[in-house]
């Protein structure tokens, strides 16, 4: 319909592995992903969030932080608690 | 009233936090119209912020506001009843939705507002493994140590699960040492590949993070550049009233035309202006001083 170029997103496009040489990895060093300790596993883990919409992005990475009992950590993508980047006035449906 | 896909990762796994934040999103997105609009017109229109937008940051943006090139990669599942309007949208990261939704708006000239928004994507995260909050109360809060080694290992996520659109080159056991301190890769380190990777010279990857799938080639380096490409700067101005309702008057060119836009000013002034992103995205008449706005990638007048 349109004459717009359009680029597929990411997850659309199929991404090939071009081989250069074969070279097996030695597993003695490091360690296979799904193979970590329990530890280890938080430590090097990603939960994918449902945020709700209540609080701010940076409020539940604090109560993940608290629940799990972690030092750290953060989230990639800030989802506004509702009023987003560049609306002028507070909503009263905000505090729910 | 935002929800939807957040992904966090936890102490160590806080630094690929970078790759995150340049994968591409997805939303679905309720839209409010302020007057019922033809549907051909709201549809043509929502077809016109498909491919590549100029989009100035709200004001309560995270960053720098000026006007920066978005590319949105669909606007699908489009469902309408009368002003409302339901659309999924894929874009790039950093495209704000609600300025998207107020583009629309001004570019129909009835004016929208975004009334719900949720994030049904982020990079390889989709709603088909997300958990709420609870889910990980009931870890905090399991019996037994088996139970929550069960349920730590359903609901985190390895941090390798992260990189599946992003571009990788996987290097020899050997190069992994030198890398790790600091070394430049060398072709020989390399084992495999994925396509797509482009080469750039060290002097234009200062500050630059991964090379994720979306910042694209010299673009990406460019951070800041010029917007509208004029001699005087007393075209640019910074006022901001509405747009004129239904005030059209250009289309920003594509392919060989690619950000150059011509149009007639009230007064019969004939403007012509290279569009460039990072910059103020407005243009002033020389002889009646009618401002002009570029909108997703439409002028208005203003």
């Amino acid at each position: 319909m349109s004459l717009i170029p359009r680029e597929k997103a990411p997850w659309e496009r199929e991404q090939s592995i071009l081989d250069k040489i074969q070279e097996e990895t030695d597993p003695s060093f490091g360690c296979i992903p799904e193979k970590r300790s329990l530890d280890q596993h938080v430590r090097f883990g990603l939960i994918n969030l449902d945020k709700p919409s209540g609080p701010s992005s940076h409020e539940v990475v604090a109560w993940v932080e608290k629940m799990l009992g972690l030092k750290h950590a953060g989230h990639g993508g800030t989802l506004e608690a509702c009023l987003q980047a560049g609306e002028t006035q507070w909503s009263p449906a905000c505090y729910h | 009233m935002v929800t939807g896909v957040l992904p966090l990762a936890l102490e160590d796994a806080t630094k690929i936090i970078q790759v995150f934040l340049l994968t591409g999103k997805e939303y679905v997105c309720l839209m409010t119209l302020h007057d019922s609009v033809p549907t051909t017109k709201l549809l043509s229109i929502m077809e016109e912020f498909v491919g590549e937008i100029y989009q100035k940051p709200p004001l309560r943006a995270a960053v720098k506001r000026e006007v920066r090139k978005r590319r949105v990669y669909y606007i699908k599942d489009i469902e309408i009843d009368d002003r409302l309007v339901l659309f999924r949208v894929g874009c790039q990261a950093g495209t704000y939705i609600r300025k998207l939704v107020s583009d629309i708006g001004e570019v129909l000239g009835v004016g929208a507002h975004m009334r719900e928004l949720r994030r049904t994507r982020a990079g390889p995260f989709t709603e088909e493994t997300i958990y709420n909050l609870y889910d990980i109360l009931e870890i905090s809060q399991a019996e037994s140590q088996e139970k929550r080694e069960e349920l730590v290992r359903k609901i985190i996520q390895p941090m390798e699960s992260a990189f599946v659109y992003v571009q990788k080159i996987f290097i020899r056991d050997s190069a992994v040492n030198a890398i790790c301190h600091g070394a430049d890769l060398a072709i020989p380190g390399i084992v495999r590949l994925t396509d797509g990777i482009k080469v750039k010279s060290r002097h234009h990857e200062q500050g630059e993070g991964f090379g994720g799938e979306d910042r694209e080639g010299s673009n990406a380096s460019r951070h800041l550049s010029t917007f509208v490409e004029v001699q005087d700067k007393s075209f640019l101005t910074n006022r901001s009233p509405r747009a004129v309702s239904g005030s059209r008057l250009g289309l920003v060119g594509l392919g060989e035309e690619q950000n150059k836009v011509e149009f007639t000013c009230n007064c019969g002034n004939e403007i012509k202006v290279i569009v460039n992103p990072d910059n103020d995205n407005e243009v002033r008449c020389e002889k009646c001083g009618q401002d002009y706005r570029f909108y997703g990638r439409s002028v208005l007048r203003w």
